[in-house]
């Protein structure tokens, strides 16, 4: 039974066996000017539930890392429960492209699989694919924290694991990872600019300025950016937290996430004092430009920033690599 | 500054992602080297999001160019020189920041109006910004713009806290000891060191930086490198081109200061010195120093420790080529070396006894930089001293430039029933590893200015160390005139007089091919 994903994404379909010597063939057909370079293993996981669509968008951001970060591409699609026990389907690809810092053609390759449930074979199988001695990284997209359970232990293994806190929700962040400190969050990853620019304006404050008389900090979200907006109040938590301590104050705010639609178009925090100061970020502009006002500060006049969210692939090689 | 020195807002991010709000000053901004360098680097680094969401750019030169003008003309260098397309999505945001300010090194009143300028870039960030002089004009003027900036209160603002001025001052830092001692001087008495960086933008290349984790990052390596089991060193930065059209510029430097007294000692220094206490540049940077303070003079004359030429007429790329002496705004009775071949001796307890040799030339066979590390072969073994056995001397080779990488040169034994072995190459390249995105040495340099990081950048007492080796040499053929110059065909590897500076230890140039 042909996999709806499998089926779509581009490339050819051969058997198990023939994989590897497909994409041996595949680089042949090439050409000899066509140069490879690898410097890890990027495994894409979709969910059972993943449409060919969002299988599809996915799998170009990932040839956008993986132009930019050489690395073979493996892409597991999880097959439904109730077709759990339907036979493995393979398809290889070498797609290649012009890069014009070498002036030449440079090619990834993919490697994609359609799988039941995950077994110790399949796991196995699967190793065969990588590239040995370099590293693994997992991007899990529309995987639910049942589907990736049994992968656990084999992520023990992997560099890096990234999924989207936006759409995986909590409850896959607090699965059982073996090593936990290589779980990393996309969400949290494309806000890294309004960390950055923020934090930035921040610093130019003294920390007991910051928390001093500090009653809550609220981060206001738009449809789908839950997960970024958790990233931001963790951020902002954890910063103020700092704060109290190097200033020896007690931080006695709430710190809330509301679905409320905020006051910009995408995301916005604001911080209230006891003494009527006030301290908001709106991100405008369809979330290009962000606007502070910090009625505590020298400077009370509204700062705008240019700061935009991350693209997928920067957000992916943020999450990998850092 | 360690990350827990850092304020709370900032010390979560990578040291390149909490630069602070900045302005950037470029002096020399419509030379060459900012459009095909520092323009592109400045562009990339907003590429990857990597300046500050504040970040102003002002362009100071002589020539009088209206703003938008600027921002034209650094558009079109950016399209033509960047490594990564052109987004003007990405560059608007910087060009909405940037200005152009026209004046003379040494005026006064252009300081001034740069002052201005400055001001009401922070009247549009809304704060005070960390000011970033980079100084990328001919020499001549160096010590003006020092004196200058100091005068107009610009050196000394935010000294000591995250807003420090800070310089940028590029090479020939000095044409000897003394104009390098004068240098210094006027560098400190309007900065700290702390705020100067002087930069080789070798040692932003990312095999140059590399070095440090091949040697201390793999330590299969340091029980091998010493003198008792290598045999000598080989650096080589090696041009193809001739003058072309800086003739006026290279006449007055010449192969040895234009190459070897900075970028190929900095390559030694990386190569020899001792692992340095942690990765902090002050540790780094002592290391190098006393590395270069423990090389023993040059011994000076016929049958010394160097020999130079000039290149004679010949062929490169097939191409029939002229000579040195012919070349545009040379002059014909010209004594500047064109090929500098350099050994020196470490007197050290891990050195003492291995020659390193070092070679720079322009018109050379073929354009590379590489370290070659050459190890001894033992006299008695089980291969050695039967003819039946090709074997050669285990080399380790770091080519920084083309086809970054490195290749170990072990011995095998060729398949087939007889008893034959002949070396091969263990390689690995960058371009078949990590592709080819790696990003120039200028944009690491300016991000590492902008974020005060002096590691990859020369000390003052690094730049005199290497300027005390490098002056009795430099005063000595001064002296001589054009007494002694060897001459080499354009398209060869250099003069005989450089291949015997090897032989009288055994040793010959590695003279590569790709």
């Amino acid at each position: 039974m042909a996999h709806p994903l499998i089926d779509s994404l581009p490339g050819f379909p051969v058997k198990i066996s023939a994989v590897l010597p497909s994409l041996d063939k595949a680089w042949s057909d090439e050409g000899e000017d066509a140069t490879r370079a690898s410097q890890m293993n990027l495994v894409l996981m979709f969910g059972a539930a993943v449409t060919p669509e969002d299988a599809q968008a996915r799998f170009d951001e990932a040839i956008r890392f993986a132009q930019r970060y050489p690395c073979r591409l493996v892409i597991l699609a999880a097959r439904p429960l109730a077709e759990a026990a339907a036979a493995l389907e393979a398809k290889v690809n070498v797609l290649c492209f012009f890069d014009p810092s070498r002036r030449g053609k440079r090619c990834c390759e993919a490697l994609m699989l359609a799988h039941g449930a995950p077994t110790p074979e399949l796991e196995s199988l699967v190793s065969t694919w990588l590239e040995g001695d370099l590293p693994v990284n997992v991007w899990a997209h529309g995987v639910t924290a049942v589907e990736f359970e049994p992968w656990l232990g084999w992520t023990g293994r992997c560099r890096r694991v990234v999924a989207d806190r936006s759409l995986a929700g909590d409850v896959f962040f607090a699965l059982p990872f073996p090593r936990p400190s290589t779980v990393r969050d996309l969400a949290v990853a494309r806000c890294l600019p309004v960390r950055q620019a923020l934090g930035q304006y921040l610093a130019a404050h003294a920390p007991a300025e910051l928390v001093r008389g500090l009653r809550s900090v609220t981060v206001n979200h738009g449809a789908g950016l839950r997960g970024e907006a958790a990233g931001v109040l963790e951020w902002m938590r954890g910063c103020l937290t700092h704060c109290a301590g190097l200033s020896r104050s007690h931080l006695a705010a709430e710190f809330a996430i509301t679905s409320q639609p905020p006051i910009g178009d995408n995301l916005d925090a604001v911080w209230v004092y006891a003494d009527g100061a006030r301290f908001s970020w709106e991100h405008a502009d369809k979330g290009t430009r962000a606007i502070i006002t910090f009625t505590r500060s020298r400077q009370s006049e509204p700062v705008t920033q240019r700061v935009a969210l991350m693209g997928a692939p920067e957000a992916l090689s943020e999450a990998v690599f850092f | 500054m360690s990350d827990t020195d850092r304020h709370p807002f900032l010390s979560g991010l990578s040291k390149h992602r909490g630069a602070q709000p900045t302005c950037v000053v470029i002096f020399g901004a419509s030379g060459d080297l900012a459009a095909r360098k520092l323009l592109p680097a400045l562009y990339n680094l907003a590429v990857d999001s990597l300046l500050p969401a504040d970040f102003h750019l002002i362009g100071y030169g002589r020539k009088p160019i209206a703003d938008a003008d600027f921002r034209t003309q650094a558009a079109t260098d950016i399209r033509k020189f960047s490594r990564r397309e052109f987004r003007a999505d990405i560059w608007k945001r910087v060009e909405e920041n940037t200005t152009y300010q026209a004046g003379g090194y040494d005026d006064p009143a252009a300081y001034a109006a740069l002052l201005a300028q400055i001001a009401a870039a922070e009247q549009r960030a809304g704060r005070p910004l960390q000011l970033v002089f980079y100084v990328s004009t001919p020499p001549t003027v160096f010590e003006a713009i020092l004196e200058n900036l100091g005068r107009a209160g610009l050196a000394a603002r935010g000294v000591g806290t995250d807003l420090e001025s800070k310089v940028i001052i590029e090479k020939p830092f000095g044409k000897d000891l003394d104009s390098a001692v004068r240098l210094n001087a006027a560098a400190a008495r309007n900065f700290r060191e702390s705020q100067i960086f002087r930069i080789d933008h070798y040692l932003g290349k990312e095999t140059v930086q590399d070095l440090l984790v091949l040697r201390f990052a793999n330590p299969i390596y340091e029980p091998l490198w010493n003198a008792r089991h290598i045999d000598h060193v080989q650096i080589t930065v090696a041009e193809e081109l001739g003058v072309g059209t800086r003739g006026g510029y290279y006449d007055d430097s010449g192969a040895t200061r234009d190459m070897l007294q900075n970028h190929t000692m900095q390559l030694l220094a990386l190569v020899a010195m001792e692992q340095p206490r942690s990765l902090s540049a002050e540790h780094i940077r002592d290391e190098k120093v006393k590395l270069l303070e423990s090389i023993q003079p040059l011994r000076l004359g016929v049958g010394g420790d160097a020999v130079r030429a000039q290149y004679a007429e010949g062929l490169s790329g097939g191409e029939k080529v002229p000579g040195y002496l012919t070349e545009k705004d040379i002059p014909p009775d010209s004594a500047t070396e064109t090929f500098c071949a350099l050994r020196f001796s470490v007197e050290n307890p891990r050195w003492s006894g291995v020659p390193f040799y070092m070679r720079s030339g322009k018109r050379l066979a073929r354009r590379v930089s590489e370290i070659a590390i050459q190890f001894k072969q033992p006299a008695t073994g089980l291969f050695a001293g039967d003819t039946r056995y090709d074997l050669a001397p285990n080399r380790l080779v770091i080519q920084i430039q083309p086809d970054e990488g490195t290749t170990l040169v072990l011995n095998s034994k060729v398949p087939g029933l007889e008893p034959r072995t002949q070396p091969v190459r263990l390689s690995f390249r960058y371009a078949t590893t990590y592709g080819s995105d790696t990003p120039e040495a200028y944009e690491r340099l300016i991000l590492d200015g902008i974020v005060g990081d002096r590691t990859l950048f020369i000390r003052g007492d690094e730049t005199e160390a290497s300027w005390r080796l490098f002056t009795p040499l430099l005063h000595s053929w001064q002296q001589q005139g054009r007494v002694g110059m060897a001459t080499y065909a354009a398209g060869s590897w250099g003069p005989a007089s450089g291949d015997e500076l090897l032989t009288p230890h055994g040793h010959a140039w590695r003279n590569a091919g790709r």
